[in-house]
């Protein structure tokens, strides 16, 4: 009996060594001991094919962002969760070893920085938006298949929805929904290019419902780009924040 | 002097169980690595960090896919 008990410990830290082996060669990845450098161009390849996206979410309660990857300094440090109260993530533009260059949601509109990989949990989808502000439409993809289509609203000539590629912040639900921002809003990560501030916050873009739906398939917004409460609660339904959206010129 | 060493062997016995048994709770009770979600284990703990997909530290698996969006109640100030 007590020979059993110790060829059973013996055998469970042998267990244990192996898979503590295991676990050194596949946590080191981002310093050189993962998959072969020669896959991670052809995954992101295929992703970038798909129309996938990556999204990082920090971890922690703030995130420190480089201009360059590497530095030692941080350029600036943002807080999770953001000012509306949500879960920072970012767009991942580029994966290089143990950084990710990421979209921000600063002004100017189109602002990068780089993070840390371990300061953020990965995530992916196949899912982005479009906008049309010339056929003022939007369409929803996954991959190269169009998940839905809508009528939009976008801004009116002194405060135009300016076009860029951007990424869902947040979504909020408004107290109201049949208020003007209908019943559900998707922060975006840019900003009017000519409000400064609106309603006391600092001129941020959204995805957002509507309460004047014959407004719908013109320019009508102060900037956001405006959805029916219908399409705006698929969206919640069916997308997730850091989903990339590209407003075409 | 015989029921003696009986005892003796039996003491003998039970200690070394004992000890058997610790080490086998010792082995046991070490962790090992395993698929977590960030929450559950310190990110600095040896072989804590998340190895499944989402893990920057294990590029080989793909980044899970993100489910939709969680509603935060509150009156949003965009620029509508």
């Amino acid at each position: 009996m007590r020979q059993i008990k110790v060829h059973t410990g013996a055998v469970l830290a042998a267990g244990l060594i192996a898979g503590l082996a295991g676990c050194g060669s596949s946590s080191g990845g981002d310093s050189g001991n993962g998959p072969p450098k020669t896959d991670r161009p052809t995954a992101a390849a295929a992703r970038q094919r798909q129309g996938g996206a990556e999204i990082a979410t920090v971890r922690g309660s703030r995130i420190a962002v480089h201009k360059q990857k590497g530095d030692g300094a941080a350029w600036k440090t943002l807080s999770s969760p953001n000012e509306m109260g949500a879960t920072r993530v970012f767009l991942v533009d580029v994966r290089d070893g143990g950084w990710l260059k990421v979209l921000l949601p600063i002004r100017p509109n189109g602002s990068t920085g780089w993070v840390k990989a371990s300061d953020v949990t990965l995530s992916s989808t196949t899912r982005r938006v479009e906008i049309d502000p010339k056929a003022f439409s939007f369409t929803v993809f996954d991959g190269d298949k169009v998940l839905r289509t809508g009528k939009v609203a976008t801004g009116e000539g002194g405060t135009p929805t300016p076009p860029g590629r951007f990424y869902f912040t947040e979504l909020v639900r408004p107290p109201d929904p049949d208020g003007a921002y209908g019943a559900y809003a998707f922060g975006l990560s840019g900003f009017s290019p000519t409000l400064k501030t609106f309603a006391g916050g600092p001129g941020q873009l959204a995805v957002h419902g509507t309460n004047k739906a014959s407004a719908l398939g013109g320019k009508a917004s102060h900037g956001c780009v405006r959805v029916s409460n219908d399409d705006i609660t698929w969206m919640a339904e069916n997308l997730a924040i850091g989903t990339p959206v590209v407003v075409t010129k | 002097m015989r029921l003696k060493s009986l005892i003796t062997a039996a003491a003998l016995g039970v200690g070394l169980t004992g000890t058997g048994l610790v080490a086998a709770e010792a082995a046991a009770a070490t962790p090992t690595p395993v698929t977590t979600s960030p929450g559950h284990l310190p990110p600095n703990h040896p072989g804590g960090k998340p190895s499944g997909p989402g893990d920057p530290s294990n590029p080989g698996q793909p980044p899970a896919a993100a489910p939709p969006g969680k509603a935060i109640p509150g009156t949003p100030n965009y620029t509508g």
